[in-house]
C-alpha cells in the first residue's frame, strides 16, 4: 500500500476507502439477517450490536444517513422500546442497496 | 524511493474490534506512519486477552462492544495478567457509555477516544491523526499489574468484583493503585484560611482523582476545582462516576454559579472555567487560540492565583505535557502551597515534571500521600 508521509500529518492511502466500502458491504450481508427479523417485529439476541457495528461502520465509509438509521435502531433496542420495528425496517430499507449486485 | 535512515524499532500496536471495516481502516490509520506497526489483530475479548499475552505489544487499541468477551472484562483480565497500555477506542451511545468510558479507565484503560458516529463530519485523516497521537502517548505509559483484575483472577465471580467496584464511599477502592512505601514527611503548618484545593490532571489522572478525593471527607469545609484533560462529553461521565466513589459529592461546573465548600467542581469541556473573586463565582470562557488541551489548567490555576493568592492549594496530577506548570507557579508565587504528583507513581510523568523544573511545586508526593496532606494542609488530618 503506498503510504506517503509528507508535510504535517502523513494521508491515508486513496484506495483505502473503496477498500472500507467493499469491507463494509459484505459487513452489511453477514448483518443483515438479523436485522430483516428485527424488522418483522422478532428482534434477536445480536440485533442491537448488529445496529451498533453498522452505525460506527457507516461513519467511516461516509454513509451518515445510514449510521443515523443504525444509530436510531440500537438506541431503541437498548431502551427496551416497545416498537423499534419501523426503525429497523427503515435501517434495512438503506442497507438493502449495498447487497443486491 | 530514497534510502531512508535506520529507524528505532516501531510500537507495537494491537487492535481490537469485531468489525472488518473498522480492523482495515485502524490498520491503514495506524501504519499511516512508520514509528507504528500492527502486529495482531483480535476480533472479540477472547481472542485479545490471547494475543496481547503472546505478543506483548507496547500498546492496545481496543474496542468495548464485543462478541464472545466484552472489552471491559477483556481490559481487566489484561491488566491483571499482562499489564499493557490499552486506548479505548469505542462508539459511546448516551450518557450511560460515557460512564462505561469511565469504568474502563478505572479498570486500568490509559485513555478513551470516541469512534466517529453519525453526527461527526468523517475526516478519515484526521481521526487517524488523532488515533496515531493517543497511542503514542498510551505506548509511553507506565502500567501496573491491576488489582481489579487480580480479584477475578484470583476467581472471584463477575458481580462480586463488580459491587467491591461501585459500593459505598469505603476508604480502600479495589480500583487504587498499591501504594509505594514512602518516607516519614514533616508536617505541613496548617492554614485555616484555605478556602480552595485547585487539581489538575490529564493522562492517568481519572484513577489518581479517585484516590486523592477518596481521601477527603464529605464535610470538608473547603471548596474541590478539578480540571482534567478529556475528550468532549467525558465530563459528566467522570463527575456521575467519582459521584458514585467518593465523600464527596461531585458536580460539573457552571458559569455564574458558585464552588461550593463540600463540593468537588469538575470543569466542564469545550473551555476553561475561571474563578473571578474570592466569593468563589466561577466563569466560564473559550480556550485560547492554539490552546491543546481543553479545558486547560494554566487558565484555571492562573485565576486561582489572582482571586485567592495565598488561601488556595494547588495540585499537579500525572500527564504528558506541561499545562498546568505554569500556572502552579503563578499560584505559589503568590502564595498558595502546591502539590506535584512524584514520578513513581505518575502514570505519565509529564505535568508535575515540568512544575518542578519551574520550581512550581513545594512538595513532590506519591498519589497515596496527596490527601492526606491536603487535609494536613487545610488543618483537618
Amino acid at each position: 500500500v503506498g503510504v506517503q508521509v509528507g508535510g504535517e500529518q502523513a494521508r491515508l492511502p486513496a484506495d483505502l476507502l473503496p477498500e472500507l466500502r467493499e469491507a463494509f458491504a459484505r459487513e452489511v450481508a453477514s448483518r443483515l439477517p438479523s436485522l430483516r427479523t428485527a424488522a418483522d417485529g422478532r428482534p434477536g439476541p445480536t440485533a442491537t450490536r448488529d445496529a451498533h457495528t453498522l452505525a460506527s461502520s457507516a461513519a467511516v465509509v461516509g454513509e451518515p444517513e445510514l449510521s443515523r438509521a443504525a444509530r436510531e435502531l440500537e438506541e431503541l433496542l437498548l431502551e427496551g422500546a416497545q416498537d423499534p420495528a419501523p426503525a429497523a425496517r427503515r435501517l434495512v430499507e438503506l442497507l438493502e442497496p449495498w447487497v443486491a449486485s | 524511493v530514497t534510502a531512508t535512515p535506520v529507524s528505532p524499532e516501531p510500537v507495537a500496536v494491537v487492535v481490537v474490534d469485531d468489525s472488518p471495516v473498522q480492523r482495515r481502516f485502524l490498520r491503514a490509520a495506524i501504519e499511516a506512519e512508520h514509528d507504528l506497526a500492527v502486529v495482531g489483530e483480535a476480533r472479540n475479548g477472547k481472542e485479545a486477552v490471547a494475543l496481547v499475552a503472546r505478543l506483548r505489544p507496547a500498546a492496545v487499541l481496543m474496542d468495548l462492544d464485543l462478541p464472545v468477551m466484552s472489552g471491559m472484562e477483556a481490559i481487566e483480565r489484561i491488566m491483571a495478567a499482562s499489564p499493557t497500555p490499552i486506548l479505548v477506542y469505542s462508539a459511546f451511545v448516551g450518557g450511560e457509555d460515557s460512564a462505561n468510558a469511565l469504568e474502563a479507565l478505572a479498570a486500568g484503560a490509559v485513555d478513551v477516544l470516541a469512534k466517529p458516529g453519525p453526527e461527526d463530519a468523517t475526516d478519515l485523516d484526521a481521526t487517524a491523526a488523532a488515533l496515531r497521537r493517543r497511542l503514542r502517548v498510551a505506548a509511553r505509559v507506565r502500567v501496573i499489574t491491576h488489582p481489579r483484575g487480580k480479584l477475578r483472577s484470583h476467581g472471584l465471580p463477575t458481580q462480586a468484583v463488580a459491587q467491591v467496584a461501585t459500593s459505598g464511599p469505603a476508604p480502600h477502592r479495589p480500583c487504587v493503585p498499591v501504594a509505594v512505601v514512602e518516607p516519614p514527611l514533616v508536617p505541613f503548618d496548617p492554614r485555616e484560611s484555605v478556602r480552595l484545593l485547585a487539581i489538575g490532571a490529564s493522562t492517568g489522572g481519572p484513577q489518581a482523582l479517585l484516590t486523592v478525593l477518596s481521601a477527603l471527607p464529605k464535610d470538608l469545609p473547603q471548596a474541590v476545582l478539578v480540571v482534567q484533560h478529556m475528550a468532549e462529553g467525558f465530563i459528566p461521565g467522570l463527575a456521575a462516576w467519582l459521584d458514585q466513589l467518593v465523600p464527596m459529592p461531585v458536580v460539573v461546573g457552571e458559569s455564574g454559579r458558585r464552588l461550593q465548600p463540600g463540593t468537588v467542581t469538575i470543569a466542564p469541556s469545550g473551555g476553561n472555567l475561571l474563578v473571578q473573586d474570592d466569593r468563589l463565582r466561577v466563569l466560564c470562557v473559550p480556550p485560547d487560540p492554539g490552546q491543546f488541551h481543553v479545558p486547560g489548567i494554566d487558565a484555571t490555576f492562573r485565576s486561582v492565583a489572582d482571586a485567592l493568592g495565598p488561601d488556595a492549594v494547588g495540585v499537579l496530577l500525572t500527564g504528558m505535557g506541561r499545562d498546568g506548570a505554569a500556572g502552579l507557579l503563578a499560584m505559589r508565587e503568590r502564595g498558595a502551597v502546591t502539590l506535584g504528583q512524584d514520578e513513581a507513581t505518575s502514570a505519565v510523568y509529564g505535568m508535575p515534571a515540568a512544575a518542578a523544573a519551574l520550581q512550581a511545586v513545594d512538595r513532590q508526593l506519591p498519589i497515596s500521600q496527596v490527601g492526606p496532606a491536603l487535609l494536613e494542609l487545610v488543618g483537618a488530618s
